[in-house]
């Protein structure tokens, strides 16, 4: 089908532009999102460690943290193929998911 | 806005576990009554596309970064239940694969960025227009319904990241949570997204409605 066609295409764009979102905020010097630091930064900034806040961050670790495989100060040529890949993986982790979601929903109406 | 873990208290994220649970059995049940095959894989590219969109971060030089949701559009497309279940999925995976956003957190963070963008989003648009007016009064009401949505996710994430200090204090009186009050946390998340990030989701959800005008105005829920 054209129109689903061209969808796979946007979405494969988005993909590859995606370190764009990696490289335009190092580029303009940008933090992190308000609200979104690390504990030791969250210390830095008050003076103080939130007690709750150290034991629940601790709680889970993501297999992929921040699309980086973890190494923070990596190259951003690194860092954007990281990027990319964590997109890829995403991408594909949730189509699997909604196409299942929507297999079991059908299934369940036909009965 | 992907609140992290350790930033809400257990009396906040568990009760908007509770409110997220309540809501997505609501979401299955109203997608499912109109499920049809030509939705199959509208749903799985409206969630990739949201958690695509997100990894745009989009700077305030010196500042912060942020980013579009893609969950307005999506809502003006598909219906705000479909936009809920799509964005929720891709902020679900977004937490357990790579840790934007806390696991404690999920139910609040659906909640702002997959619950409150969806609806804001379409009933701002149904007020400001309607399937007879013209493309430019459209256009006007998809760019309106993009930027006041994610200004409201991002009140309510500062609501929630603001009353922290009120709610949760340790024994000596510091802040056990996140540790900014309201009157500092709900001004940087109001500001940062009136000045600049709403303008990102608005200019977003503009583009995607128009083109999905010009080429499959047929599927677009917001006007039928």
């Amino acid at each position: 089908m054209k129109t689903q066609k061209k969808y796979i295409i946007f979405i494969g764009i988005l993909i590859i532009l995606c370190p764009l979102g990696l490289i335009v905020p190092h580029y303009f010097k940008a933090g992190e999102a308000w609200g979104e630091w690390s504990v030791e930064s969250v210390k830095q900034q008050t003076g103080h460690e939130p007690e709750g806040m150290k034991k629940t961050a601790a709680v889970y670790s993501a297999p992929i943290p921040d699309y980086s495989m973890g190494k923070k100060d990596d190259s951003l040529s690194n860092q954007s193929i990281n990027y990319i890949i964590s997109g890829l993986i995403g991408t594909g982790i949730i189509l699997l998911i909604t196409f299942s979601i929507t297999k079991l929903m059908s299934l369940k109406k036909e009965k | 806005m992907h609140i992290p873990d350790g930033y809400l208290s257990p009396q906040t994220y568990v009760p908007l576990y509770g409110v997220f649970v309540v809501v997505a059995a609501v979401a299955v049940k109203k997608v499912k009554e109109k499920l049809d095959k030509k939705l199959v894989p509208f749903l799985g590219m409206a969630a990739a596309f949201s958690f695509l969109i997100m990894m745009f971060n989009v700077p305030i030089p010196g500042g912060s970064s942020g980013h579009a949701v893609g969950a307005a559009i999506i809502a003006l497309l598909f219906g705000p239940w479909v936009s809920f279940i799509a964005v929720s999925v891709a902020l679900i995976i977004q937490a357990l694969v790579f840790g934007d956003g806390g696991i404690t957190a999920i139910g609040a963070n659906c909640i702002n960025m997959a619950f409150i963008i969806p609806f804001v989003s379409w009933y701002v648009f149904k007020l400001i227009s309607n399937k007879n007016a013209t493309l430019n009064r459209m256009s006007i009401a998809a760019f309106i319904a993009g930027y006041i949505s994610i200004n409201a996710a991002a009140i309510a994430a500062g609501i929630e990241f603001g009353i922290q200090p009120l709610i949760a204090v340790g024994a000596d009186g510091n802040p056990l949570y996140a540790p900014y009050p309201l009157n500092i946390a709900l001004p940087a998340m109001a500001f940062e997204h009136l000045f600049v990030f709403g303008f990102v989701e608005a200019i977003v959800t503009l583009f995607i409605f128009r083109y999905f005008f010009k080429h499959n105005k047929d599927i677009i829920e917001a006007i039928k």
